[in-house]
């Protein structure tokens, strides 16, 4: 518990400095392109555009979706989804490409992943912004149910630092992994509900619980549930139980591991 | 003891694995080798105190440690055991400065200055001092990556001295500067020095240690051998280098042999042991001396193995996620699996969805 605290008091103690620096890298990292920024809105929308001609008109899964149009369906479940599959590759790879220049300066080396995340979050809010323009353009209207995002930002950030602290670490000490982290996450996106729902009668009752595990589908499906009015976060306990349960496990091997070998970054690549 | 001190260092250790193969490093990660890996001790133990406005010198010859107290001292690195209070905020100026090569020099200004917690408005206001400093003429538009070595280490030094740390610590920055930009740093040094700034200056060259600092201290080979003022230390450390010298090829071989091997058979618990001893000793009235000392060598850091409660934890964390992933593919309530166990091997197959009766 003492590496916990001491990594979550490390976020809080520099959260300036990891806003300001995830702002400063926005800036650096599109700067040699010419059209800049607009490649962080415009790349997630060509990639809904051509998700939706395959999945929405090419094979008509339409009717499964609650009852509202597909595409709707699809963008507010994929807004959460990019932005995690973006952090959780950004973060696992922060420590491994900073090494060199944190290893001769006083810093926190655990706000890394951190700044990836917060980094990303730019383009989070432009994609839910058109989710939501989607949603009205189909006649969604806002209901109390969206209270919920708030709950399940929380959750989504909670796991992103989690998953991101043990990620970025293993990566430093084995190479492979983030390879292996690249397949698993290419993986998740087709078992996370994104495109298609799994949630139906058209599985085996126990397929669908054991994908129902997976906590990214747990975020894709809350901001779902949030968005389409279908469900309250409190009538799914097992699920949530076991969401922080693993965020809380990740937390506690990843920032054991984290605090061992930070001395010895620079040693291991 | 005295409390006016800037930064103190109390029996600090630090101990290095040394893995011969890739494999070798996995296991001990998951701490599953039986067999004990190779160390070697850095620092055997060093007490220092440094007072506010003394520029202490470091001397010692190649591997003595010199850099890793440098390092523990600015916070770069934990030290393994021992007791570190740094009262202040600490820059380091390394030769190879941590600067990213794709990025120009005004972009490493500014990330620099960020890392180290400044505001963009407190950047934009030191930039032009920091480039006037470093002296690089339009080359601070340019990529890292076409600098020279001097030019690296200045705009390294210029980012270093700028962002107004209370403590400085130079690790042989300055030797790969040419005269008129040493003379430079050796003004600003001075003039951190004349403002009452603590400075940690990290050097071969005796010269440049006896014209900058008011105290030495001699590390060698791990240990602190001599702490006090400028001409006697570095009269002592000048014989010691010329006895070596004149060692034959095969002596000096010997010599180092002897020495690494002291490094390391170092044990850290006969180290506490004798502390512990030489406390009590001192001070035999007082009672809770070991316990006292335990907390001094192992309260300030986080220890590389996890602790028994710690382990518990994460395993009953994993125990309970499995449970409940079980009792979620199982397809039944909690309430129900709870009253009949066994029903958690007989997943039901209907599918209920939360919301929709």
């Amino acid at each position: 518990m003492k590496e916990v605290s001491t990594l979550i008091k490390e976020q809080f103690q520099n959260i300036g400095i990891i806003f300001r620096i995830s702002k400063y890298e926005d800036k650096a990292e599109y700067q040699s392109h010419y059209l800049g920024l607009i490649w962080e809105y415009l790349y997630p929308l060509i990639q809904i555009g051509i998700y939706w001609l395959v999945f929405g008109i090419g094979l008509k899964h339409g009717n499964t979706t609650h009852g509202v149009d597909y595409l709707v369906w699809m963008v507010i479940g994929i807004t959460p989804w990019f932005f995690m599959n973006r952090a959780s590759l950004d973060a696992s790879k922060s420590i491994y490409q900073r090494v060199g220049m944190v290893s001769k300066m006083k810093f926190p080396v655990s706000i890394l992943p951190t700044i990836k995340i917060v980094s990303n979050l730019s383009a989070f809010w432009t994609m839910l912004v058109f989710s939501i323009i989607i949603g009205f353009l189909y006649g969604v209207t806002p209901s109390i149910y969206w209270i919920q995002w708030i709950y399940y930002f929380i959750c989504m950030v909670a796991w992103l630092i989690a998953f991101g602290i043990f990620n970025s670490t293993i990566s430093v000490l084995v190479r492979d992994y983030r390879i292996l982290l690249q397949s698993l996450m290419r993986m998740l996106f087709y078992m996370s509900g994104v495109l298609f729902n799994f949630q139906t009668d058209a599985f085996p009752a126990p397929f669908v619980h054991i994908l129902q595990l997976n906590p990214f589908f747990y975020v894709v499906s809350g901001f779902r549930d949030g968005m389409l009015g279908s469900a309250w976060f409190w009538q799914k306990p097992t699920l949530t139980i076991v969401f922080w349960g693993m965020i809380l496990f990740f937390l506690l091997v990843g920032s054991h591991l984290h605090y061992k070998f930070r001395s010895r970054f620079v040693d291991l690549i | 003891m005295e409390n006016d001190y800037k930064v103190k260092v109390e029996n600090v250790t630090k101990e290095y694995e040394l893995f011969k193969t890739q494999s070798e490093k996995l296991r001990s990660f998951f701490s599953i080798t039986k067999k004990p890996v190779p160390h070697f001790w850095s620092l055997m133990g060093v007490s220092l105190t440094i007072k506010p406005g003394e520029t202490l010198g470091l001397i010692g010859v190649n591997g003595s440690g010199k850099s890793t107290i440098s390092n523990i001292i600015s916070g770069i690195i934990p030290q393994t055991t021992g007791y570190v209070d740094v009262r202040g905020e600490t820059s380091i100026v390394a030769i190879h400065a941590g600067l990213r090569s794709s990025l120009t020099g005004r972009e490493n200004i500014r990330l620099k200055s960020l890392m180290q917690g400044l505001t963009n408005e407190e950047i934009d206001e030191l930039m032009p001092d920091i480039i006037a400093f470093a002296d690089i003429g339009d080359f601070v538009d340019q990529p890292v990556k076409s600098y020279s070595s001097g030019m690296r280490s200045r705009l390294g030094f210029a980012i270093a001295v700028h962002i107004n740390p209370d403590i400085l610590i130079i690790d042989e920055a300055l030797s790969v500067g040419d005269d008129t930009f040493y003379q430079k740093c050796v003004d600003k040094i001075t003039e951190f020095k004349e403002e009452g700034k603590t400075i940690i200056f990290v050097s071969h060259s005796l010269k440049q240690i006896e014209m900058l600092c008011d105290k030495v201290a001699w590390i060698n080979y791990g240990e602190l051998k001599m702490v006090g003022e400028t001409k006697e230390v570095t009269k002592k450390y000048r014989e010691f280098t010329q006895w070596f010298k004149k060692l034959s090829k095969k002596e000096k071989h010997k010599f180092e042999t002897e020495r690494k091997s002291v490094q390391k058979n170092f044990s850290i618990k006969n180290y506490q042991k004798q502390i512990t001893e030489q406390a009590q000793k001192e001070h035999p009235d007082e009672k809770d001396i070991p316990a006292k000392i335990h907390k001094q060598f192992y309260g300030s850091v986080i220890s590389e193995k996890m602790s028994i409660w710690n382990q518990l934890l994460t395993w009953a964390v994993l125990i309970l996620v499995v449970f409940f992933c079980l009792v979620n593919v199982s397809g039944h309530s909690l309430q129900h699996v709870i009253d009949n166990p066994t029903s958690i091997v007989h997943p039901s197959h209907t599918l209920h969805l939360p919301g929709k009766e």
